[in-house]
């Protein structure tokens, strides 16, 4: 929050957003989004996740003001989408972020400043600190078109962090970088939502987003099917899933296990899973003892958020 | 005063991108050849050498002045959505009108770039001929830069609804017929024609450019007088034009989708 600037509690208010485009000669026209209605908390990470085609990007273009809706309205910050000022406190990050080819990292960044109304001293410092942060001031007079992938999406990076943007919608931050530069895409993320930044996120990378989302909207077919914090949207199982190691096939062991509603699942040489009821899991231990089988872990049976992703787009 | 910054910011950073390209580079060691090619050419006494060397170099100046304009203009705003370069300048609060002129005021600052180019070679090869600089040059190739100006604007509103090349080729068809618009008209009418072709052929004579208008070559080369009067009644009048350009390409990109 900058200034005396009051925050209002919904970063992003979208309501019966629709979009439809019209199909070359045919009556019927195809439609992107259908009815969309979504609130974002400010502060915290909203994951928004979908297939391809499932109109995640033409809801970001919409919320940016790239494209009219054909039918609803959205507000960012309490100001209509329509209104160039709403776009006052947002970065934006693009799927993969282009820029002119001949300019070099720090002239893109430093451009992007002005535009978000930053001068003097303030521009500098903002400027050095994002090419610093996605680790680029290093190479901050390389012309673009030298610049690999990776290196790009940092500029762009540091070109939607530069003005210091309350809400960050970043549509696939993580493609183009590597495992490290994933990793500290990670950290900065969480950097930036302890700072109290809010930051609507689209990516397919589910296991990152399980780990870093508060709260994920699932969109499929240009619908909302599901929204809610990752623990509401997964699947508790009722069983765990225990991992065992035995020198040889206990029969006894397997018996009981399928008599507790269990099964034995072979893992390979000597090791093998059990899935049982978790209200069982402290008989198991006992049993396990007396057959002398080595314990080597026990986890819970809850859903995923790719095994709840693939559930609700299916 | 944040719009002004914003179209100057996008302005700066499309001349730094048109002025570093390698096209633009070879199309001003081309106009640099033509111009020293244009002094080898007129081979005659030094009164005709010196006619024949302005006219020839006005004219590369002109040709490739509008080249350019033309050539960045009509790939600026398309291929920024092209290559979706657009988007990270549109997300910030940046209205599409600022982005309009700041791309046309980079344009611009690109085409006065190659023009001081050619300009320091077309005086060079003034002194060295004449021994000294002809004053009407510092009307002739501002009005010059005012036609391109104009032929940029056109380019640019023609780039907001059609593709490149068609905005392209429309763009120095429109030039072509505003220098030629005076003789086209009188030809035209001097034949007989329906009454709608003869309202038809009037209104588009006044919607087409008159860029034969800032054409003061033959003023420079015959040593001819301009009234200053004139001279700034085509300044407003290109200035005018420009202006009205660029709204329509205004009004049109705010309704594009992107």
């Amino acid at each position: 929050m900058k200034g005396n600037q009051t925050m209002p509690n919904t970063a992003i208010r979208i309501q019966q957003f629709t979009k439809e485009y019209p199909v070359p000669r045919q009556k019927e026209k195809r439609v992107a989004v259908s009815n969309l209605t979504l609130a974002v908390p400010t502060g915290g990470l909203f994951g928004f996740l979908g297939p391809n085609g499932a109109g995640k990007t033409t809801t970001i273009k919409m919320l940016l003001g790239f494209l009219p809706p054909t039918v609803g309205e959205a507000w960012l910050f309490d100001r209509p989408v329509g209104d160039d000022r709403a776009r006052q406190r947002v970065g934006y990050l693009p799927e993969q972020p282009y820029f002119p080819k001949f300019l070099s990292a720090l002239e893109v960044v430093k451009a992007h400043a002005g535009l978000s109304g930053l001068a003097g001293n303030r521009a500098k410092e903002r400027i050095e600190l994002c090419l610093r942060q996605v680790n680029m001031w290093d190479n901050r007079h390389m012309i673009l078109s030298k610049c690999s992938k990776g290196m790009t999406q940092r500029v762009g990076l540091a070109s939607a962090l530069v003005g210091d943007p309350d809400l960050l919608i970043m549509d696939e931050p993580s493609s183009g970088l590597d495992p490290l530069g994933r990793k500290e895409l990670r950290e900065l993320l969480t950097a930036l939502k302890n700072d109290g930044k809010t930051i609507f996120l689209s990516s397919h990378l589910l296991s990152e987003m399980e780990s870093v989302c508060d709260r994920v909207g699932v969109m499929a077919r240009g619908k909302l099917v599901a929204c809610g914090t990752p623990a509401e949207i997964t699947r508790a199982g009722d069983g765990v899933r225990v991992q065992i190691e035995q020198a040889e096939r206990d029969e006894v062991l397997n018996t009981q296990i399928a008599d507790w509603g269990g099964s034995v699942e072979a893992a390979g040489e000597g090791s093998a899973y059990l899935r049982v009821p978790s209200a069982l899991v402290y008989k198991v231990m006992g049993l396990l003892e007396t057959r002398r089988a080595r314990l080597v872990a026990v986890t819970s049976q809850r859903e995923t958020l790719e095994d709840a992703f693939l559930r609700l787009v299916s | 005063m944040q719009a002004l910054r914003n179209i100057g910011i996008i302005g700066r950073i499309t001349m730094l991108e048109g002025a570093r390209k390698q096209v633009f580079h070879v199309l001003m060691l081309f106009a640099v050849f033509l111009i020293f090619g244009s002094a080898s050419l007129a081979k005659f006494d030094q009164h005709v050498q010196m006619k024949m060397l302005n006219d020839l170099c006005l004219f590369c100046v002109f040709l490739v002045s509008s080249i350019v304009a033309i050539t960045i203009t009509v790939t600026g705003v398309p291929g920024e959505m092209e290559q979706k370069t657009v988007y990270p300048v549109i997300a910030k609060p940046v209205a599409r009108w600022q982005f309009i002129c700041g791309k046309y005021a980079g344009a611009m600052g690109t085409v006065a770039i190659g023009m001081a180019i050619m300009a320091a070679t077309f005086t060079f090869l003034q002194l060295s001929y004449a021994g000294h600089l002809d004053t009407a040059m510092f009307y002739v190739l501002p009005f010059l830069y005012l036609e391109t100006a104009i032929l940029a604007a056109l380019a640019l509103w023609l780039s907001t609804w059609a593709s490149w090349p068609l905005a392209w080729f429309l763009s120095v068809l429109l030039c072509l017929l505003g220098n030629l618009k005076f003789p086209l008209y009188d030809s035209l009418m001097s034949r007989p024609q329906s009454g709608f072709n003869r309202v038809a052929i009037t209104t588009l004579y006044h919607l087409l450019p008159n860029l034969e208008s800032f054409n003061f070559k033959d003023a420079m080369v015959h040593h001819l007088a301009v009234p200053n009067a004139y001279l700034w009644q085509t300044a407003a009048y290109g200035l005018f034009y420009t202006a009205a350009l660029l709204t329509l390409a205004s009004l049109t990109f705010a309704r594009k989708e992107l």
